[in-house]
């Protein structure tokens, strides 16, 4: 998984001329950007508004002083919610509109790395359930049967389907989809769907 | 549901004898909000109508912070379905 050469291209113009702000490298390469941010521990690590699923992924690739010290960013043009949710959801830790102006983008990008950033959306954000890092989360289980249950929703099947593969009535597929909800203090359907289907391990495809 | 014609239930009247599990999942919002209900009494029986319902009963959330009255359908001793109307006590 890499980076598009363009978007990068446009977002090195975009912040050349920021004030208090030096570019110490960029790539389209993944296992570069995380060997880089492990090495140099750069203070923003930023990402094109279609790499944000990079982002999140390098958080769980870097050792943990260098995410703490790196703060993780989506870099976008103008004012996007469904963006906004997406980056606030994998757990960035703010989104910078690369069309402003040179000195408001460096005041936007020295808040993502205090970690003081606000979303512009912020109420639309908390209408939507756009809980922070949601979807960095692992799903917990009490049992085999929730587990079964989880992913049968991620197949996408119908409560009625899952009880007629599992074997229980609708009702009990009902408890047990409430139940891994309420444990993993999420609030929609689809959530357990998404999450069991991130949460999946992807194999090593690189050779060693 | 002013269309239902209600049979009052006696107050001595066990939920186990008409359910297995007293616990049922409401679900709303397009298939997507689950919330689940412990039925703390069966108030009324409801003669055959369009839409099902056999039941009416006063249900609590599990956590107990919500009270509410709830339609129910009932077959076979499960909750097949349900309609409930939350009110949360005032502070």
């Amino acid at each position: 998984m890499g980076v598009d050469r363009q978007s990068l291209s446009d977002l090195e113009r975009a912040i050349t001329d920021t004030p208090n702000v030096t570019i110490v490298g960029s790539t389209t390469s993944a296992p570069a950007a995380v060997r880089a941010i492990a090495s140099s521990r750069p203070e923003v690590a930023l990402f094109p508004e279609d790499a944000i699923d990079f982002g999140r992924m390098v958080a769980q690739q870097i050792p943990d002083l260098a995410r703490t010290v790196t703060a993780r960013a989506a870099a976008i043009r103008g004012s996007n919610v469904a963006i906004e949710l997406k980056a606030v959801q994998s757990g960035l830790d703010g989104v910078v509109d690369i069309s402003q102006s040179p000195s408001d983008l460096g005041r936007e990008l020295d808040a993502v790395r205090r970690r003081i950033w606000t979303p512009r959306h912020q109420e639309t954000l908390e209408a939507l359930g756009g809980e922070p890092a949601l979807l960095t989360r692992t799903l917990s289980f009490d049992d085999g049967v929730q587990l079964a249950v989880a992913d049968l929703v991620a197949y996408g099947l119908t409560d009625e389907q899952i009880a007629g593969v599992l074997g229980l009535d609708v009702q009990q597929i009902r408890n047990r989809i409430s139940e891994i909800l309420s444990l993993n203090s999420l609030s929609h359907r689809t959530q357990i769907a998404v999450l069991r289907i991130m949460n999946r391990k992807l194999p090593l495809l690189a050779d060693e | 549901m002013s269309d239902l014609r209600l049979t009052l239930l006696s107050e001595l009247a066990a939920t186990s004898e008409f359910v297995d599990d007293d616990v049922f999942t409401d679900v709303s919002e397009d298939g997507e909000r689950y919330t689940s209900y412990r039925i703390v009494r069966m108030t009324h029986s409801i003669e055959p109508n369009d839409e099902g319902w056999t039941h009416l009963a006063n249900v609590g959330l599990l956590d107990g912070t919500a009270i509410a009255v709830a339609l129910l359908k009932i077959h076979l001793r499960v909750v097949e379905d349900s309609k409930v109307c939350q009110s949360r006590p005032s502070v």
